[in-house]
């Protein structure tokens, strides 16, 4: 029998309490109930690798910076955590209905955002959120303006100017193939399917070719030509001539080449826009990290609480247990452990003594302490570490996509080529109408519809595969890029260790039923790894006191058991061990050592192999220790390693190394991962690791790294065919349409077919 | 012919109706949250 319960309200084991794990849990289920929607607690689906729903005080968060105000009524923005699945969409919204003065309060449950409308007069921000604080969930305000809110604006423009795109096209067809089907039309008739074709087609075309006349502008503006400056000639051209040829009833009218043109392209630009990777902005991220309020201690010894950004530096601050430290400082009073995870990647307590430096974010877990401030706000570690993802972030989108590298060579030969048509028959004919109109049918012929599908039809069918083989990519150049590293650099811990401790030693099923019994009481992380290796029955102890800093002791069957360091364990010869490790006591007998070491990721040492075997380089990357990184590597079959890396240091050394592929996990492998050619994380690693990086791998297994790869090299070659495709109908429509012969027919059925033919290719990626 | 003129006209006016009422969802991000509207018609209301 267990005698530890799950807290009713965030589910965490109850350790020394009944049904529930502390005050604020308490409170927070009396609320629930007293509003009479317990309903919430059958409902919900607990998230495992979610932060539990653990009442914090924000009492210092300060909502009025983001606040809204049109004259009665004010609007707010936040991102919420701890949100599981739909109950707490529910809760959290028929909570804030119940509240006075509220007008609107609405979760979006994709991004897990909160937005709330309420009458000035009747009440504010702090009120409202008050309860939802309460109940557990973490509010982190934010601006739309800032917050991806331009991305979302430029996909829906998009979408809009393709929904046009397509209602034209699909109309202008109609009519066009009662034209072309050579039905016998009147003359008349004929001209007001002409006129009607060009009442549609030509808003259209000033609407929704809006984004490549923009971009083609954009990029003549810096003397360079890219994708969108043939398309734009040629639309424009096509369109203008089109209305000509209505006004006067001279020739053909090819608006339908023009729009369905257009419609094309617009597909392939907005999957890939969709593609894109959105960024959360860092510093909204990191707020989410830090405390909003700390402890000063005054200059007469008292104790206040002050907002964050409003200490200094030199100020004393008193960080509690299991309170977040608010800046960098240095210690000058107190002993501790501390997890510093957002700058060595380890989990296990760092101990701490007087003069150590210590870090904003990292939290404080056994003593208290007093911290004097070196560094607050964008000064201190955690901000440099932002700083270096920003500016990575912004250098790397200098990269010149494959599709713009081939419009470089085509749009010159294309544009000569029409050129050459236009004087030729010009020459010929002595006719500048009719030369205009073969060498406007030169620019339609050419245009290139299936080039420009190549790479977003591709990389749509690489993504879908790759999804289901639970890889995200983020970002479609990565995909691109990915092809070209020379070198491979891993984290370690996290990355290629799981994080989970497993035990070394061989202690029989006796004494591990009783130190499991023990450790099941305490969060440590060592008591959790060791909980979670015994798979028995509990044994119920008793007089359970964990002391902190020293250990975790009880009473069984009249003696004294206890897990903690050398001296509390009566430890007379101490062993010397590199391990995370801990000693076991029983009784009178000989204290027994715990040596505790990470269990690898699956498959790490043979994606390592399978890299080293097509003579790509790995290294590691670490902030732990040399003895511990050392190990790790040789388990792994990598050679060259780097120990106690800073976040900075890791930066540094992947800046210099050019066409890099980091693969991390932690907060601190983040500028890494920004700065690398291409950076893969993993999707339980931290929330910025995941905004920093390319590729995001779902699947716990490191093969999906080596997979990724082989996926980039296929997207390649499948590339290099659509173009190869695309350019074999352009060689054959080429010298047909510079002799003339294209009518509105042709060019429609040569642009369809290239595509469908590109489509074709690019669909077998995703079948297999 | 005389049939034509004024039965296009209505079947594109038909169409565009419908192009306004895409843009008019869009624009009023009746398709931002998938996820949201599919759980919400399983919340209970209190009447």
């Amino acid at each position: 029998m267990t005698s530890a319960t799950a807290c009713k309200h965030c589910n965490e084991p109850c350790i020394d309490r009944v049904d529930f794990c502390c005050n604020g849990c308490e409170g927070a289920y009396h609320v629930v109930k007293g509003l009479g929607l317990d309903k919430y607690y059958k409902n919900r689906v607990i998230d495992e690798n979610m932060r539990p729903l653990i009442p914090s005080d924000n009492s210092a968060l300060n909502f009025d910076d983001f606040t809204i105000i049109n004259d009665s009524t004010s609007t707010l923005y936040l991102m919420v955590d701890g949100v599981h699945c739909a109950a707490c969409i529910w809760l959290i919204e028929t909570v804030l209905a119940k509240e006075t003065g509220i007008i609107e309060g609405r979760m979006n449950m994709s991004t897990r955002r909160l937005t709330i409308k309420w009458d000035n007069s009747k009440t504010d921000a702090t009120t409202l959120l008050k309860q939802i604080n309460q109940l557990g969930y973490r509010l982190m305000p934010y601006d739309p303006e800032t917050l991806e809110n331009k991305d979302k604006e430029a996909e829906k423009s998009l979408l809009i100017a393709l929904a046009v795109a397509g209602f034209a096209s699909m109309n202008i067809m109609l009519l066009s193939v009662a034209i072309w089907s050579g039905a016998d039309l009147q003359p008349h008739t004929r001209n007001f399917f002409e006129w009607l074709s060009a009442l549609i087609g030509l808003p259209t075309l000033i609407y929704a070719g809006r984004p490549f006349y923009t971009s083609a502008f954009e990029s003549l503006k810096h003397k360079r030509v890219n994708m969108d400056v043939p398309i734009s000639l040629a639309v424009i051209t096509t369109g203008a001539l089109s209305l000509f040829e209505t006004i006067t009833r001279y020739g053909d009218t090819y608006f339908d080449s023009a729009i369905m043109l257009l419609f094309f392209l617009l597909i392939g630009r907005y999957l890939d826009m969709r593609t894109r990777g959105k960024a959360r902005g860092i510093a909204e991220q990191l707020g989410t990290l830090q405390v909003a309020s700390a402890t000063l201690i005054t200059n007469n010894n008292r104790h206040k609480t002050v907002a964050t950004k409003d200490l200094k530096v030199g100020d004393i601050i008193l960080v509690s247990r299991g309170e977040s430290i608010a800046a960098d400082g240095v210690i000058v009073q107190g002993d501790s452990h501390i997890d510093s995870s957002m700058m060595t990647g380890e989990s296990l307590p760092l101990s701490v003594h007087l003069n150590d430096t210590v870090h904003a974010g990292c939290l404080n877990i056994d003593n208290p302490i007093q911290v004097k401030i070196t560094a607050t706000g964008n000064e201190t570690a955690l901000a440099e570490i932002a700083n270096l993802v920003e500016q990575a972030t912004n250098s790397k989108s200098t990269y010149t996509r494959i599709a713009d590298r081939a419009a470089q060579l085509y749009a010159p030969i294309v544009h000569t080529l029409a050129a050459a048509t236009l004087s030729f028959w010009w020459w010929h004919t002595g006719n500048f109408h009719d030369a205009l109109l073969v060498a406007v049918s030169v620019l339609i012929i050419t245009c290139p519809c299936a080039i420009a599908l190549a790479v977003p039809a591709v990389q749509v069918a690489v993504n879908s595969k790759l999804l289901r083989m639970g890889i995200i990519i983020k970002n479609s150049d990565a995909l691109e890029k990915l092809k070209n590293i020379k070198h491979v650099f891993f984290d370690k811990t996290g990355t290629l260790t799981l994080g989970q401790l497993s035990l070394k030693a061989n202690l029989n099923n006796h004494d591990l039923q009783i130190a499991a019994s023990l450790a099941q009481n305490s969060k440590h992380p060592l008591s959790v790894a060791l909980t979670k290796i015994f798979n028995g029955a509990f044994l119920s102890l008793k007089n359970i006191k964990e002391i902190a800093g020293k250990g975790i002791e009880a009473e069984y069957n009249g003696s004294r058991i206890a897990l903690g360091n050398t001296a509390f364990c009566g430890v007379t010869k101490s062993k010397k061990t590199h391990s995370a490790h801990t000693w076991f006591i029983c009784g009178n007998n000989t204290p027994t050592l715990l040596e505790f070491e990470d269990t690898l990721r699956p498959q790490s040492k043979s994606t390592v192999s399978k890299f080293d075997a097509v003579a790509i380089k790995s290294s590691v990357l670490s902030g732990d220790q040399n003895e511990s990184v050392q190990v790790v590597s040789s388990a792994c079959g990598i050679h060259s390693y780097y120990a106690q890396q800073t976040p900075k240091d890791k930066h540094d050394i992947i800046i210099n190394e050019g066409l890099a592929l980091m693969v991390g996990d932690g907060i601190n492998d983040a500028p890494s991962l920004a700065a690398a050619h291409v950076g893969i994380t993993f999707s339980n690693a931290s929330d910025i690791a995941r905004t920093s990086a390319d590729i995001i791998i779902q699947n716990q297994t490191l093969n999906s790294v080596w997979q990724v790869y082989q996926a980039a090299k296929q997207a390649h070659n499948a590339i290099i065919i659509n173009f190869a495709i695309a350019l074999a109908y352009n060689s054959v429509a080429i010298p047909l349409a510079m002799m003339g012969k294209i009518t509105p027919l042709w060019a429609a059925v040569f642009m369809s077919t290239s595509s469908l033919t590109v489509m074709l290719n690019s669909l077998r990626l995703a079948k297999k | 012919m005389n049939v034509l003129i004024y039965l296009i006209p209505i079947a594109l006016f038909m169409g565009l109706l419908g192009l306004i009422a895409f843009i008019w969802a869009l624009k009023t991000g009746q398709f931002d949250d998938a996820e949201g509207s599919a759980n919400r018609i399983l919340f209970d209301d209190e009447d």
